[in-house]
């Protein structure tokens, strides 16, 4: 890949795309990378405040950049190379202000997907509130837009008249990016523990997307047993069931409401029968992670150690690809930690495992080492 | 370990669209993971159970659970383990193992396990004590003890208020205030009631067969939130005829209160009985057994006055009803009602009617006592809502 042909307009950056770092999960290096390609765009390290020539392109790798760094969870960094950026409306981001580059192409060069991150961003910066504000604007304007289309004019307004093929098409990707939006906004809801409102939100998501109905309904059942409303949870629960008898035998489905009847048992304190559903989910689904992993715990609960230890450590040797994730090594550690003070041992076994496999962007965090 | 519920995994979904430069990688990234949702991956809360990181707080009435567990980390084998948990705190020292018997041998890499559960009654310092006694391959005899010292701190704050209604009911407003670090589904809050009365709860509204709680979607308290229960008093049958001579302290009843929090984590409190001091009546007491809330204006209607005997003599009693400014009595005024022995009370029906809208104060009733020559003034004994029954604008 040369930095070469990413000056040139119009060429995408497949090179970046195919990249072996990316897909092997070395972000960091990915981050590396995105940001000498920056520096031959002429952006980059040091170049704030100069006058900017953005293009499409040089845009795309900010997008992944920034994205990847929120996903190595760096968000200061990636609040702090959002700046010079402002609100993503400055004039230097519109196709109009490089007419001999795009000639007449209208509207904004910034990416959907980059706006989105964008207004999330906040929230994860203890600053959950800028972040709403932020997605409500994203979901008005996607609003606009969808009323504009449905009323037979063009995205802003204007009386150009679309083709049948590109409205329809226009149509759908408004509608899943404003559902996009509201999933967002729903989930920096939950992270202000804003329960109604999230739950709310979540549910109004279901007419956008109605084949998510079994996921949005069982995941507001367990908000509702986070609060601690089992009454409330069971009822959403038992609305999947009717859902599921009706339509007849998805596997997907069938294995949700196993799970939804299983987390149930476990906030009435019935391990036995929650370890017993979730092995019912096993015999549909043998490889299910999730399944794996709460059978595992409840083992715990109720005074296997040793089963729980043995079937956790099983399941990371046989298929480590799936296994060696943060949530299951959490509880492998934690127990570890119960059985013996000599856990370190264990734990550095652990890691071993992980470093030949996981790329640099592991969060080691989980292995409790320190 | 403390066994605290298991919390749920949250991911943190960063997506793209496929005309953008990751293409489908991040989609696909979010679909291997294990813990997204499958068919929802930017839904945050997934299902994969996390065990408790740390002690965390403990609450009175919360269960405090725990898991114990020996471990043979030596390479000899291990004879005659007993394995005792204690939980002492300021005032006692209990009990929780299960079992009393010991294990008969404990071979390398194996563990005994226990999970003991206990109620916690006390506010303050605990101290799990785990003693260990067990005899070595060579037959010397071991024991140690281990110790893990935590607070128990107090989950709500309850204030109550009284209330004394004009007839003989009693209302109570309890305010309870959520003081611990997260959000607490109240499940039951109810007033258990004295001897003495009837309870009535007014803290759902019953709208054709469902009742729906007054607090609506809010269930839950969120920290530091406050939330007022209203509850309605009436003294029974047996005790009604003795209500107005109840002088002093009388004992309401209790609050028993039920919350959940993370996954179904229970917590149970009752207070105290309370208490509330009884208003004086004086030597007469005079009350309100029938009056209507809202009349019409000029258009008499009837109230019925109970008068109580509230002192240790015996009284012989003339009832004269005084117009006021807005209430005009009907009837005949300095009647004899006849003697009254102490204790003992009489109805006696009035009718009366207001010259004034609003809300009219029932004033204007004196009762004299013929033996001591004595007059007992009762003004503003009730209120009234008093209506313009016309629609015209002439009214």
């Amino acid at each position: 890949m040369t930095h070469n042909k990413a000056s040139r307009c119009g060429v995408p950056l497949t090179c970046c795309n195919s990249s072996p770092l990316q897909s092997s999960k070395n972000w960091r290096a990915a981050v590396d990378l995105t940001g000498r390609l920056l520096t031959a765009h002429g952006q980059g390290y040091g170049k704030a405040g100069q006058p900017t020539s953005h293009t499409t392109d040089s845009l795309q790798l900010w997008f992944v950049r920034l994205s990847l760094l929120t996903k190595l969870n760096l968000f200061q960094n990636a609040e702090l190379e959002c700046e010079p950026f402002g609100n993503l409306d400055q004039p230097d981001l519109y196709y109009e202000y490089y007419p001999t580059v795009y000639p007449g192409r209208r509207g904004s060069m910034v990416p959907f997907s980059m706006r989105l991150l964008h207004a999330e961003l906040p929230q994860y910066l203890g600053k959950p509130q800028e972040a709403l504000d932020r997605l409500y604007n994203l979901k008005t304007i996607c609003l606009a837009i969808l009323e504009n289309l449905e009323k037979g004019l063009a995205e802003d307004g204007s009386m150009i008249t679309l083709a049948q093929e590109n409205r329809q098409a226009s149509l759908t990707l408004w509608r899943s990016r404003l559902s996009r939006v509201m999933y967002s906004m729903a989930n920096c809801l939950l992270l202000m523990k804003d329960y109604v409102l999230a739950v709310e939100t979540y549910h109004s998501i279901i007419q956008y997307e109605p084949q998510q109905r079994v996921q949005l309904l069982s995941g507001i059942g367990r908000i509702f047993l986070q609060i601690g409303d089992v009454k409330t949870a069971e009822r959403y629960f038992q609305d999947v069931e009717k859902a599921y008898q009706m339509k007849g035998s998805n596997l997907s489905h069938a294995t949700c409401v196993l799970m939804n009847r299983a987390f149930v048992y476990l906030s009435q304190n019935n391990y036995t029968d929650a370890h017993a559903t979730f092995l019912e989910v096993l015999k549909i689904d043998p490889k299910n992670p999730v399944a794996n992993n709460n059978a595992a715990v409840c083992l715990l609960y109720l005074g296997r150690l040793k089963e729980s230890l043995g079937q956790l450590e099983g399941l990371v040797q046989q298929d480590p690809a799936l296994y060696l994730h943060e949530s299951v090594l959490f509880n492998l550690t934690t127990m570890y930690e119960l059985e013996s003070s000599r856990s370190t041992q264990k734990k550095q076994a652990l890691l071993d495992a992980v470093a030949c496999r996981e790329g640099d962007s592991f969060n080691t965090q989980c292995l409790k080492l320190v | 370990m403390r066994l605290t519920k298991p919390t749920l995994f949250t991911n943190l979904p960063v997506t793209c669209e496929g005309r953008d430069l990751p293409g489908d990688l991040f989609a696909q990234l979010m679909r291997e993971d294990p813990s997204t949702i499958k068919g929802a991956e930017t839904l945050m809360l997934g299902e994969m159970l996390t065990l408790p990181q740390n002690f965390g707080n403990i609450f009175l009435g919360e269960t405090f659970s725990s898991y114990i567990s020996v471990h043979n980390d030596s390479n000899q084998v291990v004879k005659d383990i007993l394995v005792k948990a204690d939980l002492q705190t300021s005032s006692q020292r209990l009990n929780l193992s299960a079992s009393n018997t010991a294990v008969a041998e404990l071979k390398p890499e194996c563990c005994i396990d226990d999970v003991i559960h206990h109620e916690v009654k006390e506010i303050g310092t605990h101290i799990l004590v785990c003693a260990v006694s067990y005899t070595s391959q060579f037959g010397e005899k071991l024991y140690f003890r281990k110790f893990f010292k935590f607070q128990v701190l107090k989950p709500l704050d309850v204030k109550t208020k009284f209330y004394n209604a004009e007839t003989d009911e009693v209302f109570l407003e309890a305010q309870i205030q959520n003081i611990t670090t997260s959000p607490m589904f109240m499940e039951k809050v109810s007033l258990e009631p004295s001897m003495m009365y009837n309870v009535t709860e007014l803290n759902s509204v019953t709208s054709r067969d469902q009742g729906e709680s007054t607090f609506g979607k809010m269930s839950y308290l969120q920290p530091m939130d406050t939330r007022q229960y209203l509850y309605c008093l009436k003294p029974k049958m047996e005790y009604a005829e003795k209500a107005g001579v109840i002088k002093g302290v009388t004992v309401i009843g209790k609050l028993d209160i039920v919350w959940k929090t993370n996954l179904g984590e229970r917590g149970r409190l009752q207070t105290s009985q309370l208490q509330r001091m009884a208003p004086g009546y004086g030597d007469i007491r005079l009350s309100l057994e029938v009056i209507p809330d809202t009349v019409n204006l000029e258009e008499p209607f009837d109230i019925v006055c109970k008068i109580t005997n509230c002192s240790e003599r015996t009284m012989d009693l003339v009832m004269e009803m005084c117009n006021m400014r807005s209430i005009h009595w009907c009837g005949i005024s300095g009647r004899q009602l006849g003697k009254l022995t102490p204790g003992a009370s009489l109805l006696l029906p009035l009718t009366v009617f207001s010259s004034e809208q609003g809300l009219q104060s029932i004033s204007g009733l004196r009762l004299t006592d013929t033996f001591l020559k004595r007059t007992y003034e009762y003004d503003d004994v009730a209120q009234v809502c008093v209506v313009c029954p016309f629609m015209s604008n002439e009214c």
